[in-house]
Order: structure tokens, then sequence, then C-alpha cells
């Protein structure tokens, strides 16, 4: 059974394509990481999937209904813990939770939710008060009420400290144990790391990669970064090098050239570079690490980040 | 001492202030016949106008007709449920003005009947208004504490 | 069920607002000044308690405004609409269960400034009626409900609290206040003096919520009022002012992403 499966999604405003014909299958059952850097078009699929936002064109199905026409079924079965929301200042967390108790038909108390996620002795404050983690754990909460079969989690640890997300991503393997799927967005790839079974990563709307958290660590395994310094750097050599078989991304500075490829290719890569005109004068060999993978997938062709210092990209 | 006292303490307050402007007295809006007398001049005089003569009044309009002659501003003002009946008549709410002449020992004075209904003075007013305004304030004021107390 | 869940929610939120403990307060001591005046500044005619309508109304139709312009279009912005919706409820159980929250916000407002004020009347009045009173508060809410109507459809209609915020600020002048000059206007010096006042007139007149109860008996017309002078008519041209604004910010709403 697929608890989320999207066919040809679009998604366009105006003339910008934040999503463009996006095919994505989440089993029942898995937690899914959707990764991606910040504008990468993961909330505007998350947003489509709660009915938000209404796609361009493609199919959309959650839990087996279509998630514009059977928006009901979806919502009653999946828990959200949305981006960008807001909730009641001048209501107290009770509040909320008896609102989303009531209105799911579920027999949960809302003490030993409020307790779970950590905010037990605010339960009786307005939320008003509450500062950005508080918000956070208790929309949280709101989530997890009636045990829903799909939890649907966007950035769910911004305005937590380590010690929050480390209990947010416990809740999410206890649902998890407990049967649910669990969705869950990020641009923080430790965070996804952790916790997911498969993971999709998005880039400018697109899916640039999909795979267990294993199979993308295999996948690195027989990967190998090559850094080479040139004199120069001919466009040209760039797309030659591109078209190799066996090279995964191409980056390049002036006159860095960063290429990530399979391990017996490196030398087929420094060929194509000298015979396309960038003189190499010098090179090296690193293992690809899980993080800069992210970033080789996420980082625009023509980006010209600093790639010895990738952690700062992502938790920006 | 807390927010919710200030609201209790508020309505303890508001509560008999209330009460007070409830019963202290509506001031009086009664409206009012003013009659001024002018001396007119022979050979001014408008030949639409109604002349009587003063023998002919009813004794209370006679009375008022001396008053208002007599008084510093040649104005007289009654209550209008006691001014003379004809001349009472002659001037309501819509019709505000009347003027006629009166003869008294050869002399003709012109009668400017007027209704009026002159303001009571502020203070009686806020006599009634103040507290139940007052009132108001404070009770909305309570209601600030008190929701302000919850948050 | 869903839309009496988001009604409740909405008015557990509302009436925690201290902006409306300021509007329930401005409202009442309003009311006591005005009932005041009307009751003592015109001593030979008769004041009952319909007198206090025509100036009432109009604040009932600013309360009613300022109430609804916010009412979907703030949440649409702060983001709290995603909560809302995260919850089993639909885009229609939204803008009905908000309509009636706000709506009870409206005649918790109207029914606390008039139970305060009547001792008040009380005392003031010649001869203090309780129907007439209750008739009152109950004339008043038509054209609050209106209001709120219009100004939640304007709010479900558009992206930002601004634009529903100057629409409303427009309804709310036209049908208070422009709608009464431009009518007397046209009486004054468009209409033949001495014909008596057309019905059609009396029609457009009455299109104004605030004027829906103007019918044949009020107007003391008899019999030969036609169909749209009638009582009844009252009943249609309230139920179009609130299912025609109401139906077609649903429609566009609908539609609409809301992120």
């Amino acid at each position: 059974m697929t608890a989320i499966e999207l066919r040809g999604v679009t998604k366009q405003y105006g003339d910008v394509t934040a999503v463009a014909d996006l095919d994505l299958v989440v089993e029942e059952g898995s937690i899914f990481g959707f990764l991606g850097p910040n504008g990468a078009g993961k909330s505007t699929v998350i947003n489509c999937l709660l009915d938000y936002i209404r796609p361009t064109e493609g199919q959309i199905s959650v839990l087996g209904h279509d998630a514009q026409e059977e928006t009901l079924a979806v919502r009653e079965r999946t828990g959200v813990l949305p981006q960008g929301f807001d909730l009641y200042d001048r209501l107290t967390g009770r509040h909320h939770l008896e609102f989303m108790i009531d209105s799911t038909g579920a027999a949960d108390d809302p003490e030993a939710i409020a307790e779970r996620v950590g905010i037990g002795d605010a339960i009786d404050r307005q939320v008003g008060g509450y500062s950005r983690g508080m918000t956070q754990r208790l929309i949280l909460g709101t989530a997890l009420v009636g045990q829903p079969d799909l939890l649907i989690l966007d950035e769910p640890s911004t305005g937590l400290d380590p010690e929050g997300a480390h209990e947010m991503r416990e809740i999410v393997r206890a649902e998890a144990d407990r049967g649910a799927t669990v969705f869950f967005s990020s641009h923080i790839l430790g965070q996804v790391e952790a916790v997911c079974d498969e993971v999709g990563i998005l880039q400018n709307g697109s899916l640039v990669a999909e795979d267990t958290v294993d199979g993308l660590r295999n996948a690195i395994e027989a990967e190998t970064t090559l850094t080479a310094a040139v004199e120069q750097l001919p466009d040209a050599a760039l797309a030659a090098v591109r078209a190799l078989a066996d090279v995964s991304s191409v980056s390049a500075t002036d006159t860095t050239v960063t290429v990530q490829c399979a391990d017996a290719a490196k030398m087929t890569v420094l060929r194509e570079l000298e015979t396309a005109g960038a003189t190499v004068e010098d090179f090296e060999l690193t293992e690809t690490s899980l993080e800069e993978l992210f970033l080789t997938y996420t980082d625009d062709e023509t980006d010209t980040s600093d790639h010895d210092r990738p952690g700062e990209v992502l938790t920006q | 001492m807390n927010r919710r006292h200030l609201a209790v303490l508020a309505v303890v307050i508001a509560v008999p202030l209330f009460t007070i402007g409830l019963i202290s007295p509506v001031p009086d809006y009664g409206p009012q016949l003013e009659t001024s007398v002018y001396h007119q001049p022979d050979g001014n005089l408008n030949e639409e106008t109604p002349t009587v003569a003063y023998r002919n009044l009813s004794t209370d309009a006679q009375q008022l007709f001396d008053k208002a002659n007599n008084n510093g501003p040649n104005s007289a003002a009654v209550p209008i449920d006691d001014a003379p009946t004809s001349w009472a008549t002659l001037v309501s709410e819509t019709a505000e003005t009347n003027e006629r002449y009166v003869r008294k020992n050869g002399k003709i004075y012109g009668v400017y009947l007027t209704w009026d209904v002159p303001a009571p003075s502020f203070g009686t007013v806020m006599l009634r208004l103040g507290p139940l305004l007052g009132a108001i304030g404070l009770g909305t004021l309570a209601g600030f504490l008190i929701l302000e107390d919850s948050s | 069920m869903s839309i009496l869940l988001v009604a409740k929610k909405d008015f557990q939120d509302a009436i925690r607002s201290l902006t409306l403990v300021a509007v329930v307060g401005i409202f009442t001591a309003f009311l006591a000044f005005y009932t005041y005046y009307e009751f003592t500044m015109t001593p030979l005619t008769t004041t009952t308690a319909f007198d206090l309508y025509q100036s009432t109304a109009n604040a009932v139709v600013v309360i009613g405004t300022l109430l609804g312009y916010k009412s979907i279009a703030g949440e649409r912005e702060s983001g709290s609409l995603k909560f809302l919706l995260g919850a089993p409820h639909t885009r229609r159980d939204v803008v009905l269960g908000k309509f009636l929250g706000r709506v009870a916000v409206v005649v918790v407002t109207v029914v606390i400034g008039f139970v305060v004020v009547s001792p008040h009347y009380v005392m003031l009045a010649a001869s203090p009626s309780v129907t007439a009173y209750v008739g009152l508060i109950g004339r008043l809410l038509v054209p609050g409900v209106v209001f709120v109507a219009v100004a939640l459809a304007l709010s479900a209609a558009s992206r930002s609290t601004t634009v529903a915020m100057w629409g409303a600020i427009v309804l709310a002048i036209v049908f208070a206040f422009a709608w009464d000059m431009v009518r007397n206007v046209i009486e004054s010096f468009m209409l033949p003096p001495d014909a008596g006042i057309p019905n059609w007139f009396r029609l457009i007149t009455r299109f104004n919520p605030k004027y829906f109860y103007l019918d044949a008996q009020t107007l003391e017309l008899g019999n030969a009022a036609p169909f749209y002078l009638e009582p009844w008519f009252g009943g249609v041209i309230v139920a179009g002012w609130l299912l025609i604004p109401l139906g077609l910010a649903y429609l566009l709403f609908e539609r609409s992403d809301l992120a």
C-alpha cells in the first residue's frame, strides 16, 4: 500500500514553477525524509498534499484518497504540522488540543498529549505567551491527536533546541512503531538521516534523488569527490565532464572544479578536462560524505559556494 | 493586589455609581414660551402683523407682557404649560416664532413669541450621565483586567 | 457538527479580545448617551424604544463590519488557517463556522449594551415596554448579522486584511451613512414634490439592510402596496444579503490557494 503518491505534479505561480512534474511514492509504514534546501518546493508539495493549495497539473493520492477531491477523508486520518502556521494567541494549549480532539472525535486526554510533547505544565496558559519551541511542541501534540495513520511534518524542528529536536525524533519513531507513516521535511540532513527509512531530495521543484538512507550510503561508498585546481576553465570543459557516464555532479568556481564521480572514472574526468582546454595544475581525491552528497544534489549547477564548509549552507 | 482584585474593585465601585446615575433627577427639558417685548416707533409698522389691544389680552397674557416689558433683557420665559393658552397655541416645535403688536396706553409694542427648549446646565446633565458613563467605563476596565489576568 | 466546532472555537477566541471589550464598552456608553438624548430632548413627542433604531443601527453596522473583515483574511495571513484546516474540516465548514461564531459575538455585544442600559431606559421612558425593547434588539441584529456576512465574505475573498479592511470600510460608509444622504437628496430634489414617494423609491430604500423592515405595514400604506413592500419581502432582501456575498466568497475561497 502507498501512503502518498504523486503523479506528474506541477505547481506554477504565474511564470514561476515551484514544483515541476514531480513523481513521488511513499510506502505505508515508512518514515520518509523529504530533503531539500529552503525554497526547493518542499512546502509547496506538502501544501498540495493537504489541499491548502491546488496543483496546476497532476494527481495526488493520500492514504488512497484524492487529495483535492476527498480532502476531508485525508484530514481525518492525517496529523499535520505545517510550516508558517500560527495558533490562536488568546486561547490556551488545552483549548487547541480540545479543539483537535473534538474535531477528530478522538478519545484522547489533552493533558496526556501535552505531557508527551513536553508542555504539560503550560497547558492552561495562553498560547500568546508560548515560545516558538513551545508552539512547535503544541502543534506536534495536536498532530498526534486521534492516532493518525499519516503524520505530515513540515520542518518540525524549527524553533526547537537540540534536546527538543531529539525528543521530536523519539516521538516520530514511536509513531512509526505504532504503524503510522511519517512524511518529514527538512533542510537539515542530520535530522532526516537519524530517523528516516527513506529519503527524497528535492531541488528546484524536481526530485533529484530518492533512495533508502542505506542505499544512499552505498552509493556514496563507490563515489569519489575529485577537486581539481585549473588554470582556466572554458565552459565547454564543464559541459564535457558533465556529459560523462559515471559523473553524478559537477560544480565549479573560477579555478576549481569539484566533480562527484564513480571511483573508477576519476582518470577519465581528468583527461576530459585537459582535452577541453582546462589545464589541471593540482587535484585532490576525497570520499564523499552523506552531507556532501546532499550538498551536491541540492547545489545549483552554476553554484559557486564553498564546498570546504558544507555545514554552513545546510544550517543557515 | 493583582489584576483580579482590581477588577473586583472596579465592579464594586461601578455598581453603586450606576445606581447613583439612575436615581439622580432627569434634568428638565421642558419647552418654554419666551416672550420679548419692544417698543415699536410709529410709522414703522408692518401692516400684515395683527394688532391687539392690551385690555383685550387675558390676565395671564397681560402679566407676561408686563413682566417681559419691565425685565432688563426685555423678555421673559415661562414653561409652555403655564403660559397663557392664547399665546402658547401660536407657537410649536415646528412654528417657532410668532409676531404681533400690542397697543397699550396709545403706544405700540412688538411682541415676539418664541418656542424654546433651553438646555439644562452641564452640571445637571453630568449629574445623571456622568455616573452612568463612569460606571460603564469601570465595567469595561474590569473586562480588560480580567482578560489581562488570564494571559 | 464541524461548523459548530469551528464556530465555538472562533467565539472562544474572539470573546477574549481586548478590542472586543473596548467595542462593547464604547457601544454601551454610546447607547446610554443616545437613550438619554432621545428620551429627554424631545419632550412633547412620545419617544418609544424604536426611536433609538436609526443611529444605533449605524453603530451595529460598524460593529458587524469590524468583527467580520479580519475573520478569514487575518487567519490566512498569520497561518492559523493551516491549523484550522489541519483538522478534519472543509473550507465550507470554516466559512460557515466563522460566520456563526462572529454572529454570536455581535449578538453578545449588542445584548450586553442593551441589558446594561435597560434600567436607564425604564427610568426615562414614559411607558417602558419590554416587547418594544426586545423588538428593537431583534431588529437591530438584522443589519448587524448582514454586515458580519458581507465583511466576512470580503475577508474570505481577499488575500490580505488590508484589502478586506478597505472593502469593509467602503461598504459600511455606503450603507450606514452615504445611502441616507443620497436618498435624502433624491427625495428632496429629484422626485416630483407633490406626487408623494413612489413605491419603487421605497423599494430602493428597503434594499439597504438597515431598512429591511420598511414594509407596507410600518409605512401605513394600506392594502394597495405592491408585493415588494409586503413584510415577507424583507426576509427575501435579508436572505439575499446573506446568501449572495457568502456564496460568492465561498466559491472564491474554495478555489484559491491558501498558503
